[in-house]
């Protein structure tokens, strides 16, 4: 009988190891898939990280503003809510609160309805269709230009708004929501643009 | 069967309401004549003049000069040139012309500073097609009205104006079709007449084109004295439950209005004085309405019998857990109904005409009523019960006559009515569909043509913008155990329906 002599060398680069190699270069070359899978996902759970620190850098405070001379000290959300809401509130001396808003989609105007109102702006303007329809007051005021508005809520007793604390003038103050002043940790009406 | 409610006993006392009422209007008359007075600017455009305080004004009394409508001032305004280093920090200044339209409804808002006397006019409107899914043998086909029709049903024009010093106007018309077309028929011969308004145009050719007519739903002007204490006159909404006042169609979730609402258990209507108010015990809102009115009449403007009605609201409402509100609901009157005719008498030797009357109804009515409606996020749940029972004056001229089927007409009995639904919704992302479920009774036992109603309505209530709600309903209403005295109870009712409600 004869016997199959195969080299060694035939064994080491023949057939069977050739396709021992292929099977190696096939399969095992897929091993950089999890390895990327891997990256990408420490990528994901890094980045939230690094996106909240970077929000947190690009925080954006709203301060509620009253005349300077207002005796209005502290509001709480609760009160905003119904301020600009029209539900009917008043000011420590008996004053009707005069709220004035930012213009429609406005990003102050969108981030304040959503702190304050809980609305989005969809909601916001079927929150105020509803109410007309019922025979209510509508919305407040819109002011389309900040400086304006400054001026108004400086010269307007019982007036309310909100603006970015870097853009208050002398006329206006930024009171306390909560009790809590817009420099101060834990502070309501922040947002991120 | 005879009810004799407790509650409704003589009520002389009411009889004197008409002259508080007179009392009321005339202390008001003073300050109609100061509203009526233009407002004078309290700072004028562009100077430093000092504000006055607008305490006492719902709407402020704003600078003359900034039009805060608009993106530019309305009248040209010099400091905001010298202003305008600072407006750098305008962060919103023209950003949000483009999407203003989104609040176009809302006017852009207002009209309360400068421009106190503008008039805002917005409504509603729907569109609406109703199809029976029932067979074609069953009795609701010829009865049920309209049928497998496209209808215009609401075309509501508001009308609103804030007059200046805490005083607010706004009335409310809907334009209708009728009477063309409405039908009345005939208890002793079955006749069904149908009302034809075709006249000839004669602006053209003189083509036939049908009239129509127009409801007031409300007429009023009101003062604010404070939050607390607010003074309408005119005619109002019957200020109870929830969908009465809601009412119009882009508000309301379903397409058609509960039993107990369409039957009107209590009145839609008033025409008097509604005073109302609220204060707030955070977390809770407290408000009243207390109502004197001339009550259910068959002529808005004339209260035949000088019986004035009382009603009176009192709610509560906080954001402790979601949007809770409960309320409760009361209303007392008398309804009167006569016909009259001229007849000539001899007064002392002196021919005189003069007038007599014959009564055709006379009752006192009491209505109570419960509502809740609760909103937490995106879910929705309202309800509203309410009962109400009429007592006739002694005697049956009092009473009007039943019509029957079978005969003889008989009078009608004292009864009592009740009515409660349920909703339940729940406003999703998609589109912001609502997916809601409503389910309703009513009993009227005393009433022998309807026999009790339980109804459910399944549906879908979309928005895809504010302003425009698409809705599609189906409506299973099971009419027994009776089947009433003339057989409405023999066949349930299935409706199909959908409609495009719009707010302008």
């Amino acid at each position: 009988m004869a016997r199959l002599d195969i080299p060694r060398d035939r064994l080491k680069n023949g057939a069977f190891h050739g396709a021992r190699r292929a099977f190696r270069r096939r399969f095992m070359g897929l091993l950089w898939v999890p390895g990327v899978l891997l990256l990408l996902l420490l990528l994901l759970l890094l980045l939230p990280g690094a996106e909240r620190a970077a929000k947190a850098s690009d925080r954006i405070v709203l301060g509620v503003i009253v005349a300077r001379g207002s005796s209005v000290q502290d509001l709480s959300l609760a009160e905003l809510k119904r301020i600009f809401t029209n539900e009917g509130d008043s000011d420590p001396s008996g004053a009707r609160y005069l709220p004035f808003n930012h213009p429609p989609h406005t990003a102050d105007r969108v981030a304040f309805d959503r702190l304050v109102l809980g609305m989005s702006p969809d909601e916001v303007s079927q929150f105020w269709i509803e109410r007309k329809i019922r025979g209510l007051s509508g919305p407040p005021r819109t002011v389309d230009s900040l400086s304006l508005l400054l001026r108004l809520i400086g010269r307007l007793p019982g007036g309310v708004s909100y603006a970015r604390p870097g853009q208050l003038t002398p006329e206006v103050r930024a009171i306390r929501v909560n009790g809590k002043l817009p420099s101060d940790p834990g502070y309501p009406l922040t947002f991120s643009d | 069967m005879d009810h004799k409610p407790a509650a409704l006993g003589p009520v002389p006392w009411r009889r004197a309401a008409g002259a508080w009422l007179v009392v009321a209007l005339g202390a008001l008359a003073p300050r109609v004549a100061q509203a009526a007075e233009p407002e004078k600017p309290v700072v004028a455009a562009g100077d430093t003049a000092t504000a006055t305080p607008a305490a006492s004004a719902v709407t402020p009394t704003v600078p003359s000069a900034p039009n805060v409508d608009s993106a530019t001032p309305a009248v040209p305004d010099p400091s905001l040139a010298s202003a305008s280093a600072a407006r750098n920090n305008d962060s919103f200044s023209g950003e949000a012309s483009s999407d203003a339209t989104a609040d176009s409804f809302t006017s852009q808002d207002g009209g309360e500073a400068e421009q106190q006397h503008r008039l805002d006019l917005y409504g509603f409107a729907d569109f609406t097609y109703t199809r029976l899914l029932i067979p074609k043998s069953s009795v609701w086909n010829r009865i049920y009205f309209p049928t497998n029709s496209f209808s215009v049903g609401n075309f509501n024009l508001y009308l609103s104006s804030n007059l200046g010093a805490g005083w607010r106007a706004l009335g409310e018309v809907r334009f209708l079709y009728l009477p063309n077309g409405s039908t009345h028929p005939d208890s002793t011969t079955g006749d069904d007449t149908r009302t034809d308004t075709t006249v000839l145009d004669y602006a053209g050719f003189e083509e036939p084109i049908h009239w129509g007519g127009i409801r007031i739903e409300r007429v009023w002007v009101e003062h604010e004295f404070s939050t607390l204490a607010k003074l309408q006159v005119g005619q109002f909404l019957t200020p109870y439950g929830i969908w009465n006042v809601d009412h119009g169609s882009p508000a309301v979730i379903g397409i058609r209005r509960p039993f107990a609402v369409s039957d009107e258990l209590f009145p839609e209507h008033q025409v008097g004085l509604q005073l109302y108010g609220n204060t707030f015990f955070d977390p809770v809102e407290v408000g009243y309405h207390l109502t004197l009115s001339n009550g259910r009449t068959p002529v808005e403007y004339e209260d035949f019998d000088d019986n004035k009605a009382v009603g009176a609201r009192l709610y509560a409402k906080t954001d402790a857990v979601g949007s809770l509100t409960v309320g409760a609901s009361f209303y007392r009157g008398g309804y009167y109904d006569r016909s009259a005719k001229y007849v000539v008498l001899d007064h002392d030797g002196v021919t005189v005409a003069d007038k007599q009357y014959t009564t055709i109804s006379k009752y006192q009515e009491l209505s109570l009523g419960a509502d809740v409606k609760w909103q937490w996020k995106r879910l929705l749940v309202q309800g509203e019960a309410i009962v109400n029972e009429a007592r006739f004056s002694h005697g049956t001229d009092s009473r009007p006559r039943v019509p029957a089927v079978v005969g003889p007409q008989g009078f009608q009995p004292d009864y009592r009515r009740w009515g409660a639904y349920g909703l339940i919704g729940y406003r999703t992302h998609i589109v912001q569909t609502m997916p809601y479920f409503i389910l309703q009774y009513v009993f009227a036992p005393d009433d022998p043509i309807v026999p009790p109603v339980l109804g459910a309505q399944f549906g879908l209530n979309i928005q895809p913008t504010p302003g425009v709600v698409f809705k599609v309903e189906y409506t299973y209403t099971k009419l027994g155990p009776n089947p009433g005295s003339i057989g409405l109870g023999l066949s349930p009712l299935r409706i199909l329906a959908s409609q495009v409600a719009w707010a302008f």
